[in-house]
């Protein structure tokens, strides 16, 4: 099985780190891409040498570019729209929830504060999205 | 004709009622009135005996009749008569010899005149001036003084002139000069001139020994030519009323300073909203003066023209006090130089003793600076909760790094560190769990009010259920008994804070209990007027009295939490939403007996009506 290609755009090491522990420790085989802002997401994706990823694990809260820009220009792109976006937030603000699903997030979830909870939803976003969820190739 | 026939002719005559008898009292001549008063028309009596045709005659008339026709002569001015018919009359008369010549007696003459219509005149003209002389001697404070064209005193009375110590007796007949001294003389004589010259006049009269103060009213008495006969004075003593006015007087300039030097704006109107009396205060706070206000309507002066609505709400109220309600309401007013302020506005009607209302009283405090900080309460209190909020979020950000990062040591390196290294991981990680719960908790409260809910239709025995669903392993673990009625109401308000109303007060309920007893736990629910009082009664570990109010204080905890886990959050988010819902709460509690936590929730508005 190919490993599964990753972009994370995160600005905090901690959950840069954490995010790898989790992958880590799921047993996940992945390749994992880090943006540590919006504009280098967008930079990221709008360079056709870098590799698509699977799945984008994109924080609402960024340095320079914000993250609902950055979905709102992910779901806007044709080559790129039909990759899944996870918000992956610590805001639980029902207003972010609404925005985002209106800019077809294709999940929310508020980062656990416990480690192992969080380690538990890492592993379930890789079990839902590549075991449970068909995907389109492109 | 004979000289008898003659005179019997002239008797016929004349008008007087004449008897002429002999010495036998034997009528010689009768005049016709004689026979019409007493009552003996168109009988003859001429040569009849006065006796045979009056056998009745008292005894009295005969010794007269004897008298005179010796030679005396008798008469009365007023004696009593009763006629035949019983008719009581009085009679005049005159009974004297009549001679034939050198003083031989020829018989008598008898003159009666009926007087009983000028007695009967009299008789009343008595009454009258006895009825005059009472009113002037009782009628309080007056006197009354006739005089003739030369000031002489006919008639004097009154009880003003006892109390100022004058004899009424004393001045009648006196000239009016021999009664006063030089002063009343030069003060008096020009208003007696007037008076006698024809004037009706009035005066007020303080004489300078008398510390008293008359009213005077003068007029003229006229004889049937019009010429002025004498003249009467009637004086009122008003010293009285007159200390009356002035105690009035002061009372109304008492009334007046506090009426215009008080703070407020107040004033009078009719029921129709004419303003009768503005106070000072109110007048110079628009620059306005009485006359620009004064009798027109309320809402037209400067105070209210803010706008239209001001003015109609404005006249809405007046009407609905004209009813008799007490009006009251905050209202922004202009004033000078156009600054607006808000006042505490009030329309209080006056009622009279039947209970209608005749006047109102607007009356409005200047409350500017209140509702400034009303304001200013309003808004640092929600920037506090906003405060709250936020803070807690952000917090949750570096602190899962803490924990996150603490539990991440802890499963790599666990056990690769000293036992103590070991132990301060543990520590750290105690610390920082708790550190999320407070968080977490304060989010919660904060919450209340930032991230509440709409108010629906809720039935709480519907939420109670729900709680206790949410309880039901805590209440199998402990065997609580948990006692309710399904009596409880429908109410407005926000679902998912009410479970947790319910689920805090019946978890700690059954939390804080002595460790051997089965928690017992009543839940009932009493209705107001116009609201539902609710209890949550315990049997468990109560209160001491010095807590009763603190317990209600966010983080507040009255136990280690070795002895009872938890922040102290529970009752701080019962008290917030029970306040959110517009309902009080509070506690009852005997230590080491049990507790009972009350709390209310308006009735819906709709059955308040009802």
């Amino acid at each position: 099985m190919n490993p599964i290609e990753i972009l994370l755009v995160e600005d905090s090491e901690g959950d840069i780190l954490l995010t790898k522990k989790a992958l880590e420790r799921g047993k996940i085989n992945n390749n994992l891409y880090i943006a540590r802002d919006g504009e280098e997401a967008i930079q990221y994706l709008k360079d056709s040498k870098n590799t698509r990823p699977d799945l984008i694990l994109l924080d609402l809260n960024l340095p320079r570019i914000d993250g609902r820009e950055v979905l709102k220009m992910i779901k806007s792109t044709d080559s790129i729209k039909r990759i899944p976006v996870i918000i992956l937030t610590t805001s639980d603000s029902e207003k972010d929830i609404l925005d985002t699903y209106d800019s077809y997030a294709n999940g929310y979830i508020v980062k656990p504060v416990d480690m192992s909870q969080f380690f538990g939803v890492v592993s379930q976003i890789e079990n839902f999205w590549f075991t449970v969820v068909k995907l389109p190739q492109k | 004709m004979s000289q008898l026939d003659l005179m019997q002719t002239l008797m016929e005559a004349t008008p007087a009622a004449i008897a002429v008898f002999d010495k036998q009292m034997k009528y010689l001549l009768v005049s016709d009135s004689w026979l019409s008063d007493h009552d003996m028309e168109g009988q003859n009596l001429i040569g009849k005996s006065h006796y045979d045709i009056l056998p009745e005659i008292p005894e009295h008339w005969k010794e007269i009749h004897q008298a005179c026709l010796n030679g005396e002569t008798r008469k009365c001015n007023r004696d009593e008569f009763t006629r035949a018919n019983g008719k009581h009359e009085y009679l005049k008369w005159e009974v004297r010899p009549w001679y034939v010549d050198e003083g031989q007696i020829g018989g008598i003459v008898v003159f009666t005149e009926f007087i009983t219509e000028l007695v009967e005149a009299e008789k009343r003209l008595k009454q009258q001036i006895q009825f005059q002389e009472m009113l002037l001697q009782n009628l309080p404070e007056f006197a009354a003084f006739l005089f003739d064209t030369d000031m002489r005193f006919l008639l004097v009375d009154g009880s003003a002139l006892r109390k100022a110590n004058y004899d009424p007796s004393f001045m009648h007949g006196k000239l009016m000069k021999e009664t006063v001294d030089e002063e009343g003389y030069t003060a008096l004589y020009p208003q007696y001139t007037r008076i006698l010259q024809g004037e009706t006049i009035f005066f007020r009269r303080q004489p300078p020994h008398l510390n008293r103060i008359y009213h005077n009213y003068g007029s003229p008495v006229f004889d049937d030519n019009g010429q002025v006969i004498a003249g009467i004075i009637v004086s009122q003593d008003v010293t009285q009323l007159d200390e009356d006015r002035k105690l009035r007087e002061f009372q109304e300039s008492r009334f007046k300073a506090i009426f215009n030097n008080t703070f407020q704006f107040t004033g009078f109107m009719d029921t129709n909203g004419i303003l009768l009396e503005a106070n000072e205060t109110a007048l110079a706070f628009a620059g306005l003066r009485e006359e620009d206000v004064i009798g027109k309507p309320f809402w037209e002066a400067r105070w209210w023209s803010l706008s239209s609505e001001t003015q109609e709400q404005l006249k809405d109220g007046i009407q609905r006090a004209a009813q008799g309600e007490f009006v009251r309401y905050d209202a922004d007013v202009v004033g000078g130089d156009d600054v607006v302020i808000t006042i505490d506005f009030s329309i209080k009607p006056v009622l009279n003793t039947v209970g209608e209302v005749i006047q109102l009283i607007p009356e409005g405090r200047n409350i500017t600076e209140e509702v400034m900080l009303r304001e200013e309460l309003k808004r640092s209190n929600s920037e506090l909760q906003n405060f709250a909020y936020i803070a807690s979020h952000d917090l949750q950000e570096p602190l899962r790094m803490v924990t996150s990062f603490l539990d991440l040591l802890k499963v790599e390196y666990g056990g690769q560190l000293s036992d103590e290294a070991d132990q301060y991981i543990d520590f750290a990680v105690d610390g920082a769990q708790r550190m999320k719960q407070l968080i977490q908790d304060l989010l919660t409260y904060s919450r209340i009010s930032t991230q509440g809910g709409n108010f629906t239709q809720i039935n709480l025995n519907l939420i109670l259920q729900y709680a206790l669903t949410d309880l039901s392993l805590k209440i199998q673990e402990t065997d609580a008994q948990i006692h309710y009625g399904e009596n409880l109401p429908t109410i407005q308000g926000d679902e998912s804070q009410l479970i947790r109303l319910f689920v805090n007060l019946i978890g700690n309920a059954i939390k804080f209990q002595k460790s051997d007893q089965q928690p017992i736990i009543n839940i009932c629910v009493e209705k107001t007027d116009t609201y539902w009082r609710f209890a949550v009664q315990d049997n468990g570990i109560g209160i001491d009295p010095t807590f009763h109010n603190k317990i209600f204080t966010i983080f507040k905890r009255l136990h280690t939490r070795t002895q009872y886990i938890g922040t102290g959050i529970g009752l701080a988010v019962c008290k917030k939403i029970i306040e959110r819902h517009n309902g009080k709460m509070w506690v009852e509690s005997v230590k080491d007996e049990g507790s009972t936590f009350y709390f209310t929730l308006p009735t819906p508005k709709e059955e308040n009506l009802s």
